[in-house]
């Protein structure tokens, strides 16, 4: 019974979760159960070798005790004495008796009454009872001694083998009697831990459903949250059987791929969506995927191509899942969309060659100064390899003078500031001082915190130098438009003149004002005479257009008034990157040059117009010249020509500008040159006749003189001529007198003598003429206005009027 | 009744002659003026049936000649020493006859604005 509590104990305390390894107890415990029969055993052991009966003897009297006690001596009993009911109450508490012998007579209470007293008590009531006594031997107190509950009742003095008799039988009465409890409490802790077995096993069975119910909850939830996690994760993520067949793939990989798991399923991996995009990529996956169905493990990066064919780079892996035989039951091939990572590493890479390859020096320090990266362009400038400054603090580059600039800037670097252009002088190895430019910038880390500053250094001495040489080459360009003869200006991209030289400022007639664009004219126009906007004119259109241009013409006016013919030469300036940022224009002043053009294709018409009038007076010459002989046509008419082209003569020297008239009478009796001064007399003020009059005057001259030689006063060796001229007011007198000569006669025939001096003088001096053939020889006379004459370029010169008298 | 001729001709010379050339083929010659005022007093007093013009007057050109005579309905024949093709307009497409021109253009020219004026 109690081995029994104590295995239910076992039982129940059982401290495990898992009902498996609880069933497993439980039914260990059945198997314990099943080897009961140890209890058995022990029982039979006991039976094999009893224990001695208790017997408990009460009697008031030792002598009886030790009678008694020789009788039942033994090992088959113990006997236990007891000299007073109140002992043997208190032996029966202690022990089990199988027999009670029991004294009627003993003082105080008697037998009788511990009789009753043990009958009354459940736990004594079924000890038999002895009584033992001398004195009572008649029935009535046998029947007492039975009513009280004795089972016998025997008389003393008593038979010793009776008494051992009676004892034995109930000895053995209590033996089977204790057997059979015995036998009895085991079956019933038998039963009684079989139903508290059936109890928990029907507990269990009632409870199972719910456990089971309870385990694929949380199964689902498991999976559930699995699912998610394989749903959720950016990661693409397949199940493929052995054989690369697709089973599953999660919602990343199908976003990707655009597909749904239906249209893929099934379908060998590498002939997926995934794939087909991507010459190659196929080929890869089905190695891969070979190989992991080998149970090896890969991982590699690969570029994948979306159905919009965006280029991912995939960090993927192929991974095989055994089952408990090490059989590979399922290959899991993972990716990962890793194109940001790569692009930010390309980025970086690009950015740190970058670094590398710039021609300004570059070094990074961190927050305490210490350098970190120091660039090529840096190792020239200050002459440290990058090996020998990467861990040192960056003042090293620091002149001794210098060295407190180290903390300041690291401070403001701290504070994020920027610096820019930090002007200031850093040492080299050598120990050569540089100026150089410093920009500072904080580095941050991914979460914006700063953790060192990166440093662009520049050399400024070259600048300085460069900068220098930029002035000069611009002083010299200043100089050089400065000196140069043509007007130039410049303008910026928005048509504000930039600059312009002495020679514009003479062209424009005045100093630009802040407001003006595009040109330094006042006003423009057109070659027609339009006006010409700022806006429009040569310069804003090459700058506007891009196109230089090449001599445009226009006018420009002057405040004064005046206008400039000007041919343009506007050139587009560009910087580096071909911006327009500008122009310069060179302006020619061709005014001049126009003119003289003009005058040009004037004369050129002129002398087109007078050498056909020439001619037209030729061909009216030879007309008119009368035709007597051959030989006589030919000499008057050559003779006619000869004074033509003695006027022409003195007129082209003259330019045209007409001709004095003393050199026209030269000129005209150049034949008679010998006679002049003596027989032929000239007189007359100095007087410029126009190139009409010379022409006219010349032929009458000659004409008067073949008349006078031939007939007149020049045709003897005596007889003189007079010629006189003057203009003492507005009226231009000529005179031809002839004396001296044969006597004249008035001709028959009006020739074309005649008609040239008198019809001729007439029509072409607008003036009167006489002609006088008297008796003492030829008076020609002619008179007109002194305008009609004169070159009206020539100024009147009186100081030879009327030096000389003449005939009239 | 013979036809009356204008000569307007600076030139004596060559007024001379286109004169007798036209004498000789029967016109009656008015002039020859050698200004634009003596022209157009010419023009005023006695008129004519048409004109011969020479284009330089010395210093004036017969532009104010040619738009009298447009005025009173004259036809008139250019006389022109200048080679350019360029016309200016108060020539008004009258007939242009480069100097020296020979007789019988002129008086073919004459002829024809006679002709186009009856």
């Amino acid at each position: 019974m109690v081995e029994t509590t104590l295995k239910s104990t076992t039982l129940k305390s059982a401290p495990s979760s898992d009902p498996e390894v609880a069933s497993i107890r439980r039914s260990a415990g059945r198997a314990d159960h099943g080897a009961e029969p140890r209890s058995s055993a022990g029982a039979t052991s006991v039976l094999a070798r009893p224990a001695p009966i208790n017997i408990l003897i009460v009697d008031d009297e030792p002598r009886n005790l030790a009678v008694l006690e020789a009788i039942l001596e033994g090992p088959r009993y113990r006997l236990v004495h007891a000299g007073s009911a109140e002992q043997a109450l208190l032996a029966l508490l202690v022990d089990e008796f199988a027999v009670l012998i029991l004294d009627i007579r003993m003082p105080g209470v008697s037998g009788l009454e511990l009789a009753q007293i043990i009958k009354e008590r459940k736990k004594t009531a079924n000890v038999p009872i002895i009584f033992l006594t001398a004195y009572y031997n008649d029935d009535k107190h046998a029947i007492e001694g039975y009513d009280a509950g004795a089972v016998d009742y025997l008389l003393k003095p008593v038979n010793p083998a009776i008494l051992r008799s009676k004892v034995g039988m109930f000895a053995e009465l209590h033996r089977k009697q204790r057997a059979v409890e015995e036998a009895n409490r085991a079956l019933l802790a038998e039963v009684l831990s079989r139903r508290h077995a059936e109890e928990q096993l029907r507990e269990l069975n009632d409870t199972l459903e719910q456990r089971v119910a309870d385990r694929t909850a949380l199964l689902h939830a498991s999976t559930q949250r699995l699912r998610a996690i394989y749903d959720g994760t950016f990661e693409f993520m397949w199940l493929l059987a052995p054989d690369g067949s697709l089973l599953e793939a999660n919602r990343s990989a199908l976003e990707f791929a655009r597909c749904d798991l239906t249209s893929v399923a099934g379908r060998p991996f590498w002939d997926t969506p995934w794939f087909k995009f991507t010459p190659g990529a196929g080929d890869t996956v089905r190695e891969a995927a070979a190989r992991a169905a080998a149970g090896e493990t890969q991982r590699f990066e690969m570029q994948l191509h979306g159905p919009a064919s965006e280029a991912r780079t995939i960090d993927i892996s192929f991974r095989p899942l055994h089952d408990e035989r090490g059989r590979v039951i399922l290959i899991v091939p993972a990716g990962l969309d890793i194109t940001s990572r790569v692009l930010a590493e390309q980025a970086t890479n690009r950015l740190a060659a970058v670094v590398e390859s710039s021609d300004d020096a570059i070094l990074s320090k961190d927050l305490n100064g210490i350098i970190a990266t120091f660039n090529q362009a840096a190792e020239q400038l200050f002459g440290y390899k990058a090996e020998e400054v990467i861990g040192k603090p960056v003042t090293v580059l620091f002149p001794v003078d210098r060295q407190h600039e180290g903390p300041e800037l690291l401070a403001r670097i701290r504070r994020g500031e920027r610096i820019h252009h930090f002007e200031t002088v850093r040492r080299c190895k050598d120990g050569t001082l540089l100026d150089i430019s410093l920009t500072i910038s904080p580095i941050k880390d991914a979460q914006g915190k700063i953790i060192g500053a990166s440093k662009i250094a520049r050399d400024i001495t070259q600048r300085k130098l460069a900068e220098a040489k930029i002035h000069e080459s611009e002083r010299r360009f200043r100089e050089m438009i400065a000196e140069l003869p043509a007007a130039v200006f410049t303008v910026d991209g928005e048509g504000r003149l930039t600059h312009y030289n002495r020679a514009g400022l003479d062209l424009a007639g005045r100093i630009p004002l802040e407001t003006d664009r595009w040109c330094i004219g006042w006003r423009l126009y057109n070659v027609d005479g339009s006006a010409l906007p700022h806006e429009e004119s040569h310069m804003a259109v090459a700058i506007k257009t891009g196109v230089s241009l090449q001599g445009a013409e226009m006018v420009i006016e002057r405040p004064d008034g005046a206008r400039k013919l000007v041919t343009s030469y506007p050139t587009v300036m560009r910087d580096e990157k071909e911006r327009i940022v500008g122009g310069l224009n060179i302006l020619f002043d061709i005014t001049e040059r126009k003119r003289n053009e003009e005058r040009i294709t004037l004369l050129l018409n002129e002398v087109d117009h007078r050498s056909k009038n020439i001619l037209s007076v030729v061909q009216a010459i030879a007309k008119q010249t009368a035709i007597s002989t051959p030989d006589e046509f030919l000499k008057r008419f050559s003779t006619r020509l000869q004074t033509l082209a003695a006027s022409h003569d003195l007129l082209v020297r003259s330019r045209w500008q007409g001709v004095e008239m003393s050199d026209l009478m030269h000129a005209q009796l150049a034949h008679f040159a010998p006679l002049i001064g003596n027989r032929i007399r000239l007189d007359g003020p100095s007087f410029q006749l126009s190139a009409s009059a010379a022409q006219t005057l010349g032929m009458i001259v000659h004409e008067l003189a073949t008349n006078a030689a031939k007939y007149g006063a020049l045709s003897n060796d005596s007889g003189q001529v007079d010629v006189c001229w003057h203009a003492p007011t507005d009226v231009f007198t000529i005179t031809w007198t002839e004396r001296g000569g044969p006597s004249v006669v008035m001709p028959n025939r009006r020739g074309f003598g005649s008609i040239v001096v008198k019809t001729m003088a007439e029509s072409s001096f607008d003036g009167d003429v006489d002609l006088d053939f008297t008796p003492a020889g030829l008076r020609w006379r002619a008179t007109c206005p002194a305008a009609n004459v004169l070159d009206k370029s020539a100024h009147w010169s009186d100081n030879t009027i009327g030096s000389t008298g003449c005939q009239r | 009744m013979s036809v009356r001729v204008l000569v307007v001709e600076d030139e004596f010379m060559i007024a001379l002659d286109i004169s007798q050339q036209l004498t000789d083929a029967g016109c009656e010659i008015v002039g020859p003026a050698k200004s634009v005022t003596k022209a157009l007093g010419l023009i005023a007093e006695s008129g004519c049936d048409v004109a011969v013009l020479d284009v330089n007057l010395g210093g004036e050109t017969s532009e104010l000649i040619a738009q009298k005579l447009q005025e009173v309905g004259k036809p008139f024949i250019i006389l022109s020493g200048y080679s350019t093709e360029e016309q200016p307009p108060w020539f008004n497409g009258a007939t242009v006859l480069r100097k020296p021109p020979p007789a019988a253009d002129l008086l073919a020219a004459v002829r024809g604005c006679v002709a186009t004026a009856s």
